[in-house]
């Protein structure tokens, strides 16, 4: 009886410690590679390795304890924990922290990838009960986690702690507030751009436009030949992505405008190119079916696959198309105006900041500089197979190079970050993400929406 | 004095720990909804503003009553057409229907399959562009069968249901046959020799003895229904699909407290009212249900 009773304890309390091991959502953070490999003797080159002799870096300020390489770093130690918010920055961040790593091998620096919609709810909540990562990505001024962490005093002033001679003026534009840095940038080109199928093309004979006419003149030859011009999926983010640049081809000198709101997000011109999209949708141009289309995924495997001959989306997802179907041949354009000027869209992307109350404070410093550094920098470009934002870091790829080459120069400020930035109590953001998707489903004209929007903006 | 007190340690470590992981946070949560906060910096008391935009806010409130609308939709779905069909199979499977031992397995079978993998494997099957319903319907010369599925709000709603009866009805069927198994067999075969109809004895006997279950399934079901997310969010997308066709309470409550990648608003106060907004609603409509079924407990 003795025993049974002893056996029903010890089952009861191993079921209500793997229950509470369950409710314990926290991930193990994992240790970079390199970092394993460095304390095992072993070494393995990162990625755009051959670049990290800065070139003209003479010139630049130093970045605090990184002056002598390996030797620089001998007196930093410890442990740092790093927040990315999604899985395709993994690979890049593994080569930055091993690069990272030669240069300071007694810090091990431990990361964790927290993907998804409630990252930047997490990041907060970790940050607020004292949990926080020692470094994370937000979105810079792009929005509202930064100024909060900032007006809260969360987040570290690096101001004077990180050497930003690298970057240029807009480069720095997501990462300072009141004049203050509080983020590093990463230069590669958060732009939008039009993928193609390049074998589909030369099969029949379809050539790059080189005027936005020509874009949908392309769109109706590609119909008529029974393929989907365009894989699009019903979310706004990625409408979001595609409506950017028609409207930088619809009318490029609009878009230019909304650099400085000299121009309203809701002006004709912003009416007019959704208005576009939403004929081109009704046309069929992205599939007679596509409101079914959810998932950014399918989207994705709609172009890598075959079905679709081109897609309109983010820089970001070149190596992500690559990945999904290697054999795929494909370029990428920029969608260019009446005139035949193309511009890229979106600003450098933003990287990491510094928790205010890391308890490493001197690793984690050193961490952000190296990742200041064009040493840095360059890994993370060449690894992310991004558009190049900087003259000194060449782009990886042939097909970031092409991105590059097709904005001709011209640099648009993103639609969305007028939204976010330019919002009357930043409301219309909101009313954007309810509503964008309504438009296509017509549950709301394009006037509807754009008068709605309206309201809510300076 | 010893055994005055013996009850009060007999139920203290349960009551500790429920008063720690429920009751404690349903009244964190109460006094949240009181306050505006981001979950960063001091929470700012806002009295009962929260509250009067979820119910009044222009850009709001239609779209969470209409969340709401299609909550109690489903939940008339679960009443009328979920819960009869798990009772009809449950029945079938108790006459013993022909192959009835491997179709009780076929139909349990899907409800071990997670939620997620179940909508997931759905968005492959009715994907517009690739999937394999309009690929099959093509293959057989049916192109104008072919639709947009969950995109079409036509047949969103629909398809969902259909999904959560082919991968949840197991479990209420299996109740309701565990208790038709528990009905003394004395009483079946009694029944049986004074002549009963199968008709007669499934409306004389089954049914009234059958009704604790019943009171059962409805009131899980119910909650179930009222609380539903995760179909809905990988069917539709975090918007709750075209034209808000599976747009639920709890979808609505995600994207207004934990914003999103893009634009990275939180706002855990207003999440908060939503919650408590539901948690009364639910309340009202168990306690409801409950008084109502429980006069059908007598009979049993």
């Amino acid at each position: 009886m003795k025993l049974k009773k002893l056996v029903a304890m010890l089952c009861t309390f191993s079921m209500l410690g793997m229950l509470l091991a369950g409710c314990g959502g926290e991930e193990k953070p994992k240790e970079s590679e390199s970092s394993q490999e460095e304390s095992a003797g072993g070494s393995q080159e990162p990625a755009g390795e051959e670049s990290q002799e800065p070139e003209g870096g003479e010139e630049s300020q130093e970045p605090a304890g990184e002056e002598s390489g390996e030797v620089a770093g001998g007196d930093v130690s410890g442990t740092i924990t790093i927040w990315e918010h999604g899985f395709s920055f993994e690979e890049s961040l593994q080569a930055v922290i091993e690069g990272f790593n030669k240069q300071y091998p007694d810090v091990t620096v431990e990361y964790e990838i927290r993907d998804g919609d409630t990252y930047n709810s997490v990041l907060t909540t970790a940050i607020q009960s004292g949990d926080g990562p020692d470094l994370f990505y937000t979105g810079g001024t792009s929005d509202a986690v930064m100024g909060d962490m900032v007006a809260n005093g969360a987040i570290m002033d690096l101001t004077d702690e990180v050497d930003y001679s690298l970057f240029d003026e807009s480069a720095l534009s997501r990462s300072i507030m009141d004049g203050k840095y509080y983020s590093i940038p990463w230069l590669t080109m958060d732009t939008r751009a039009v993928y193609y199928n390049i074998d589909m093309f030369e099969e029949h004979g379809w050539k790059v436009p080189a005027t936005f006419s020509e874009f949908e003149t392309l769109l109706a030859t590609i119909d008529e030949a029974g393929i989907i011009p365009v894989s699009a999926v019903n979310s706004y983010f990625s409408m979001l992505f595609a409506y950017e640049p028609v409207l930088s081809g619809f009318d490029a000198a609009y878009t230019k405008g909304l650099a400085d709101y000299s121009v309203k997000v809701t002006d004709q011109p912003a009416r007019d190119a959704l208005q576009k999209m939403v004929d081109w949708a009704d046309a069929g141009y992205f599939g007679d079916n596509w409101l079914g289309v959810v998932d950014g995924n399918a989207m994705l495997l709609a172009f890598t696959s075959g079905q679709a001959a081109m897609m309109i989306a983010g820089s970001w997802e070149i190596t992500t198309i690559a990945e999904n179907n290697p054999d795929l041949n494909f370029g990428a354009f920029e969608i260019p105006s009446e005139d035949g000027v193309a511009g890229l869209v979106g600003t450098p992307a933003n990287g990491f900041s510094v928790n205010a109350a890391t308890q490493n404070k001197e690793a984690a410093i050193a961490f952000a500089n190296y990742c200041a550094s064009l040493e840095g920098q360059t890994i993370w470009v060449q690894s992310q197979g991004g558009v190049s934002a900087s003259d000194e870091i060449e782009a990886a790829t042939e097909l970031a190079k092409q991105i590059s080459e097709s904005g001709q120069g011209n640099i648009y400020t993103s639609w969305h970050n007028v939204i976010t930035n330019y919002s009357t109590d930043g409301s219309a953001v909101l009313f954007w993400e309810e509503n964008f998707e309504k438009v296509f489903a017509k549950d709301m004209t394009v006037d509807e929406f754009m008068d709605g929007l309206a309201e809510l903006m300076q | 004095m010893r055994k005055k007190h013996a009850h009060i340690k007999f139920i203290l470590p349960g009551f500790l720990f429920y008063t720690c992981f429920v009751v404690l946070p349903i009244i964190y949560v109460f006094g949240l909804s009181f306050v505006e906060w981001s979950g960063m910096g001091p929470m700012k008391f806002s009295g009962l503003d929260n509250f009067i935009k979820v119910f009044t806010a222009q850009n709001f409130a239609p779209i969470f009553f209409h969340a709401l609308g299609n909550n109690v939709k489903y939940l008339l779905c679960v009443w009328l057409i979920i819960t009869p069909i798990q009772y009809l199979l449950a029945y079938l499977f108790f006459i013993k229907i022909p192959a009835h031992r491997y179709l009780r397995f076929m139909v349990f079978m899907p409800y071990v399959i997670s939620s997620t993998i179940v909508s997931f494997f759905a968005t492959l099957i009715f994907n517009p562009i690739f999937g394999f319903l309009n690929k099959f319907l093509e293959g057989i010369g049916l192109e104008q069968l072919q639709g947009a599925w969950f995109g079409d709000p036509k047949w969103a709603f629909k398809l969902m249901v259909m999904l959560i009866i082919w991968q949840g009805a197991g479990s209420g069927i299996m109740i309701f046959y565990s208790n038709f198994m528990d009905i003394s067999k004395d009483v079946m075969e009694a029944c049986r020799i004074d002549g009963c109809t199968e008709w007669q004895r499934f409306t004389r006997i089954l049914i009234p003895l059958s009704l604790p279950s019943c009171a059962s399934i409805i009131t899980m079901s119910s909650i179930w229904a009222l609380a539903l997310f995760d179909l809905p969010f990988i069917l539709g997308g975090r918007n709750g699909g075209v034209s808000g066709s599976l747009d639920f309470a709890n979808l609505v409550f995600y994207r207004y407290t934990f914003g999103n990648a893009l634009s990275g608003r939180s706002e855990l106060g207003f999440g908060a009212a939503i919650c408590v907004i539901m948690f009364i609603f639910m309340m009202t409509v168990t306690v409801i249900q409950r008084k109502i079924l429980k006069k059908f407990e007598y009979d049993t």
